[in-house]
């Protein structure tokens, strides 16, 4: 059996896991990256540019096939298509269970760079007002860290990544470090100044997303062919391949290993110390262990969980790190599917430049100054306004020339909005192993539990009422008002399972990531949360990251790991 | 051969089922161009370049054709409907879909019936004045509100002319003729720049 040795190994190349590479290299340990997925080569997998005549099914997919092999994946009907379902996982080779009347999608990408190639890339800070939810509401334990502990961080992150936003000076929405924000589209601004006029509490402004609105460290800006999810050939969007891997790689310290499937960790009980990681190879299915004397898990919630959870020893009998008892518990995500829509008036000598890879944001104003009955915490829309355009005239009355004239011409513009909701910590909302069930590798499976509480369906019925107020304060026609909460997971936002806390008695982790049980063990992926907040978490995942690497480094220069 | 055939069927089958209701919002202009490029391949195979119809018979499907032409017609801009391949477009949607079958179906019959009551022949059999009579009577919706024995007549062209402009739009004519770019690389992003000139 191979036996490599390392300062520092990281186990998965996404969001957290280049981060931690580029930090944990830079400051001087010989890092290691374990990928369990492929290689990706941008010139070859990206695709962001191909017409769709190209494409063998023409953009249409061979759906018989995609629906056997990936029917959750496919849930993400935007992004797991012909172009982009490469960079998704196999379900069949991937398996789970959703306990019985509570479907979860669980999306993953498996591959150098993660769901980082794919995200969304909404980036927004959280507040004191999240950071200290749970301590002021009752619920589940105290957050151990408030922004100050972490506003550098962010400083520090969005500095590197490149954030194009608007500051807006709002308490519950920090602002940032902004590259120049995008435009907004005409019924945006209309839809934004209705909302300043009619309402004290809430305001609209362009969504903070990690897309380069100029030259940023040697990366090309945004040239707006807007199909991010299929790859960005000039890096203009953050991913780990346009950004951190490479600033790893200049240091010289860093390895990555593709098809590294981590089955479990090893624990040594004389040290109390994490030694190693067992790897199957994804290709051979061969064996293989690695040792190292920092550990971070950054594999996406529900694996690096998994991870612990298949690396039980009769000191945890139920999960390496787990002496809380709360490993696996908690889990989160945000709620979607609720909103509303309509016409707005106007405009008729203008269109829209439909490629903007960005919409627009109304920060959460419930729960803020003022305090709802229904329900606790609260909620920001995105969404966006542009035009009608043929299939909608089409639909319109006549008959020959006068016809076929009149359907190309622009129909209305329409602006749009759609809730993503904070959900709670439930104790009952929990993955476990189910050492029946294996992957295509081998290892146990994930049997996942976990439905929305009262809370989130108060909330998601005040998300599509108020979206129709706002549109009908701001003049909007033929408003359509829909309310059908998602699936938990399909916001692609899963967090907690493995919480951070001021006592280890009821947490996982510290106000380091570190978890109480084995001191040079990390957790920096979404797991780690303690609530969910209503803003998209990816930035909070970049900067609690780079701050436990910090501190990671500096334990071990004490030897204190 | 077989799998490509199945996985067509499924492609058609799958068009149809979310199609319902409201064919043009919901069919994507990747699917339709699909299945454009399955009709361009069997042209190609057969001996004259001819499309044979899979689903209408040669007297309907000469209807159907009439019809396209006359819903979107060729201009001094632009080519039409049947020379982007509506018919058969249309055609190969209806083949593998019972709800279109019964829906356009249902249409010619009633147009033969409705042209048989008003002129005594059916209507490829009609003048021009009376086919330019019973269209314009059915291309608007008011007109069925008027007169109820016009709706089921004004729901089939309604129907009809959706799938017409599916399949106009999505084909190479149409797509040149919105002046619609794609997603090719652009240097900044306008907000709100004025329509093109058409």
């Amino acid at each position: 059996m191979a036996t490599n040795t390392y300062d520092a190994i990281i186990v998965g190349s996404g969001i957290t896991g280049g981060w931690a590479a580029k930090e944990l290299t830079e400051k001087g340990l010989n890092t290691l990256i374990l990928e369990a997925g492929r290689t990706i080569v941008p010139e070859k997998d990206y695709v962001e540019h191909v017409p769709v005549y190209d494409l063998k099914y023409r953009g249409w997919d061979n759906r018989a096939e995609r629906q056997r092999t990936q029917p959750i994946q496919r849930e993400v009907y935007y992004a797991c298509d012909e172009y982009s379902s490469k960079f998704f996982v196999n379900d069949l080779e991937n398996p789970y269970t959703s306990a019985p009347g509570k479907h979860f999608s669980w999306i993953r990408g498996r591959q150098v760079g993660g769901k980082s190639l794919t995200w969304g890339r909404q980036s927004y800070r959280w507040s004191d007002l999240d950071f200290e939810a749970n301590l002021k509401d009752g619920v589940a334990v105290d957050w151990p860290i408030r922004y100050a502990d972490i506003a550098p961080w962010y400083d520090y992150v969005e500095e590197f990544a490149g954030i194009s936003g608007q500051s807006e000076g709002l308490p519950q929405l920090p602002d940032g470090k902004f590259l120049p924000p995008m435009e907004m589209t005409c019924v945006e601004q209309d839809f934004r100044d209705a909302l300043a006029k009619h309402f004290d509490d809430r305001m609209m402004t362009i969504g903070r997303a990690a897309v380069l609105t100029r030259v940023h460290k040697g990366r090309a800006a945004c040239h707006y062919c807007g199909v991010c999810h299929r790859g960005c050939i000039t890096g203009s969007y953050f991913s780990s391949l346009s950004s951190t891997l490479p600033a790893a790689q200049k240091t010289g310290r860093f390895t990555i290993r593709p098809y590294s499937v981590v089955h479990s960790l090893i624990f040594d009980p004389k040290t109390r110390r994490v030694s190693g990681v067992r790897v199957i190879d994804a290709q051979t299915k061969g064996p293989l262990e690695f040792k190292a004397r920092v550990f971070f898990l950054c594999a996406s919630t529900l694996e690096s969980t998994r991870i612990l959870l298949n690396s039980a020893t009769p000191e945890f009998p139920n999960g390496l790190a787990n002496s809380s008892g709360e490993l696996g518990h908690n889990l989160m995500d945000h709620h979607m599917g609720a909103g509303a829509g309509g016409e707005m008036p106007g405009h008729e000598d203008k269109m829209p430049f439909g490629n903007r890879p960005n919409g627009i944001y109304v920060p959460r104003f419930r729960n803020v100054k003022t305090k709802q009955k229904e329900f606790l915490r609260g909620y920001g829309y995105q969404g966006g306004g542009s035009r009608d355009g043929w299939s909608a005239n089409a639909a319109k009355a006549g008959i020959g020339v006068e016809f076929k004239n009149s359907i190309k011409m622009p129909g209305p513009w329409r602006l749009g909005l759609g809730g993503f909701g904070e959900c709670l910590p439930y104790h009952n909302n929990y993955v476990e192993l189910d050492k029946e069930k294996l992957d295509a590798w081998g290892i146990p499976t994930l049997k996942i539990n976990c439905a929305w509480g009262d809370n989130e369906h108060a909330m998601s019925r005040d998300i599509a009422v108020q979206a129709a107020e706002m549109l009908a304060a701001a003049g909007a026609k033929d408003i359509y008002v829909y309310q059908d909460i998602s699936s938990p997971g399909l916001g692609i936002h899963e967090m907690g399972t493995a919480r951070m806390g001021r006592d280890p008695k009821t947490s996982v982790l510290n106000e380091h990531n570190q978890t109480h049980d084995a001191k040079n063990l990390f957790m920096t992926d979404g797991a780690c949360m303690t609530s969910a907040a209503c803003v998209n978490p990816s930035l909070t995942y970049m900067a609690l990251t780079a701050r436990a690497c910090d501190f990671a480094v500096s334990e071990l220069k004490k030897n204190n790991l | 051969m077989h799998n490509e055939s199945i996985s067509r069927r499924d492609i058609l089958r799958t068009l149809a089922v979310t199609a319902a209701g409201s064919v043009l919002k919901v069919i994507p202009a990747e699917a339709a161009e699909y299945v454009h490029q399955m009709v361009h391949k069997e042209k190609a195979a057969a001996p004259a370049g001819a499309y044979t119809p899979k689903y209408f018979s040669a007297s309907q499907y000469a209807t159907l054709t009439f019809l396209c032409d006359t819903i979107i017609p060729k201009d001094e801009k632009s080519g039409g409907a049947v020379e982007a391949g509506a018919p058969e477009f249309i055609d190969l949607l209806t083949s593998e879909n019972p709800e279109y079958q019964l829906r356009l179906g249902g249409g010619f019959f009633w147009l033969d019936a409705a042209c048989s009551d008003r002129y005594g022949k059916v209507f490829m059999e009609c003048t021009p004045e009376q086919k330019k009579e019973i269209l314009d009577l059915i291309a608007f919706r008011k007109n069925g509100k008027k007169d109820p024995s016009l709706s089921q007549g004004v729901a089939f062209f309604s129907f009809l002319r959706n799938m017409t402009c599916d399949g106009f739009y999505t084909s190479k004519i149409g797509i040149a003729d919105l002046q619609y770019m794609g997603n090719v690389p652009q240097r900044e992003f306008l907000g709100c720049p004025p329509p093109p000139e058409f």
